[in-house]
């Protein structure tokens, strides 16, 4: 791209991220799974039972616990023996569970999960002479 | 020479109840077998330990707290391993300073696969089962995150757990990396040269392990996951060793896989540690698992003998401590000042003639100097270890001490103290 003589008396103000497939802007961060990409995750309480030290997924919250897997304890879910520690997001597509999804941009264009790595940045820059934002 | 014998009959002649007393009180029966384990072990070490063995089997879990340094080291010599681990996973355990962020970026570097935060301290085994439960290798490794690894480490464990299958756990050889910062730190190593170099591998030999160390442990993830992970508390590593047995897995002991880790230098710093182990030794051993009472009819020879190498070599020795003074005193007076230096002299040759063949099979690096400290050895462990440790039994018997131990958080003692008066 030629350089923009005026470009010495712009400031970058803002980027902007570009799919890398259709050029579409319109592009959104959302969590997927690290294994296979989906993006359909489930976000599932990781509960811990303090007596035992038995950590262990609660999928349908601390309140609904049984009993502890590890101990077998029943009287655990009204006691302040069980504590959430988190999360664990479960991928509805590939099964996988972890602690954490990797963010990716979601391109409503051309509805594609890309990496930040894949995603292009266009800078966009506000002029000097009060002509308003313009792509570089 | 003629003296030093004198003194010698001295201590030999003058009360038999007295010598057998001390000979019992300072360790001499443990280590005299732990000797002659070394005489009779083939020491290994020719065969390269990472060939032919299968990748991506192990995940590697490092829990810190506020140590990036340290982690720093750890994840440096866990790139030099000849095998490496599939996965590496680091758990955050509340850290409060620089930390997160550090391991934030490292993260984001590629340096570590997965990243565990707590944003409250939970300690250190139950952010172990918090990793356990992203696991999906065939094995688990657990190292402290200042321990520093051998470059093979890691496959000499994995060698060990694949050739045993009936293995659940394997621990591994450790030595003081800063054995030259202290006479405490020279020491330690002495004593982590005879205790766990020679001692565990004489007790891996009659399958009597004690205890996976913390600083370097590696499981079978579907046997650790089937106990439900490591033990609440502290001791979490004695405590799940134990557990481990009682389930009827096999715990091993690996001698050519290396860590190096910091011991402490002051001595108040190296008494609090020790007060600390064996508080949860007795507690674990002794209130917790009752050990000198049989697990069930069909106990297996290894879990017999691991019960009694504890309760002969460790508890009633020390127990034994406080009597050795009005045993000594039954000593006639005119005799005693012989007698004690007697004694020590005794003490001394023993110490030399277990450490001597120690330092020449001493498979890590041999500092020599170290021979120098001999003649200190025995009064260091045998008196002062040794009053330590009554105290911490004492302590822990009495006033539940470790109760207020800071290693396990507030929060999570005191539900403990709450469901387990």
């Amino acid at each position: 791209m030629p350089a923009d003589p005026a470009a010495s008396s712009q400031k970058a103000i803002r980027y902007a991220p570009v799919c890398p497939d259709c050029r579409g802007q319109w592009l959104q961060l959302n969590g997927s799974c690290p294994e296979c990409g989906g993006c359909v995750l489930q976000p599932v309480p990781l509960a811990h039972h303090i007596p035992c030290a038995g950590v262990f997924e609660a999928p349908d919250g601390l309140e609904q616990v049984e009993y502890c897997p590890k101990c077998r304890r029943r009287d655990v879910a009204d006691s302040d023996h069980l504590e959430a520690v988190g999360e664990v997001y479960h991928c509805l597509d590939c099964s996988a569970h972890f602690p954490e999804p990797v963010m990716r941009l979601y391109c409503r264009d051309c509805d594609f999960n890309h990496r930040f790595a894949d995603v292009g940045f266009e800078v966009i820059r506000a002029s000097s002479q009060a002509e308003g934002p313009v792509d570089a | 020479m003629h003296e030093i014998t004198a003194l010698l009959a001295a201590f030999l002649g003058a009360s038999p109840a007295a010598t057998a007393a001390t000979v019992f009180v300072f360790d001499i029966p443990r280590d005299l077998l732990s000797l002659t384990g070394l005489a009779l072990n083939h020491r290994r070490g020719a065969q390269d330990p990472a060939s032919g063995l299968a990748a991506d089997q192990v995940t590697l879990v490092i829990p810190v707290v506020n140590d990036p340094e340290g982690l720093l080291v750890s994840l440096r010599s866990i790139r030099g391993q000849r095998c490496p681990p599939a996965q590496i996973i680091v758990v955050s355990d509340g850290s409060t300073d620089h930390t997160n962020a550090v391991l934030t970026a490292l993260h984001a570097r590629g340096n570590i696969d997965r990243l565990i935060i707590n944003d409250r301290r939970l300690g250190r085994g139950v952010s172990g089962n918090v990793a356990l439960h992203f696991v999906q290798t065939a094995f688990v490794m657990f190292i402290d995150c200042d321990t520093r690894l051998a470059p093979t480490a890691l496959a000499a464990l994995q060698r060990r757990l694949t050739e045993r299958p009936d293995a659940g756990a394997c621990s591994g050889n450790i030595a003081i990396n800063n054995h030259r910062a202290s006479l405490w730190t020279a020491l330690q190593q002495l004593e982590y040269m005879v205790a766990i170099d020679f001692g565990r591998e004489f007790a891996d030999d009659f399958n009597a392990m004690t205890c996976c160390s913390g600083a370097l442990s590696m499981y079978r993830t579907r046997h650790l996951q089937a106990i439900g992970g490591y033990s609440p508390g502290s001791g979490e590593d004695l405590g799940t060793t134990l557990r481990f047995r009682r389930a009827g897995y096999e715990v091993h002991f690996e001698a050519d896989a290396w860590a190096y880790t910091d011991a402490p230098e002051s001595l108040p710093a190296l008494i609090r540690q020790r007060l600390r182990w064996d508080r949860d030794a007795f507690r674990l051993q002794i209130l917790q698992y009752r050990q000198w009472k049989k697990q069930s009819a069909r106990e297996r020879l290894g879990n017999t003998l691991q019960r009694y190498d504890y309760i002969l070599f460790t508890f009633l020795p020390t127990l034994m401590l406080p009597f050795l003074v009005p045993i000594i005193a039954s000593v006639p007076t005119v005799q005693r000042p012989a007698f004690l230096a007697g004694g020590y002299i005794f003490l001394v040759s023993v110490a030399v003639l277990t450490l001597a063949p120690a330092f020449i099979a001493y498979r890590g690096r041999t500092p020599f100097f170290l021979l120098l400290l001999l003649p200190i050895y025995p009064a260091y462990q045998g008196v002062m270890m040794k009053a330590v440790r009554l105290y911490a039994y004492l302590s822990e018997a009495v006033g539940h001490a470790s109760r207020g131990d800071r290693y396990v958080p507030a929060r999570i003692r005191a539900r403990l103290d709450q469901s387990d008066p």
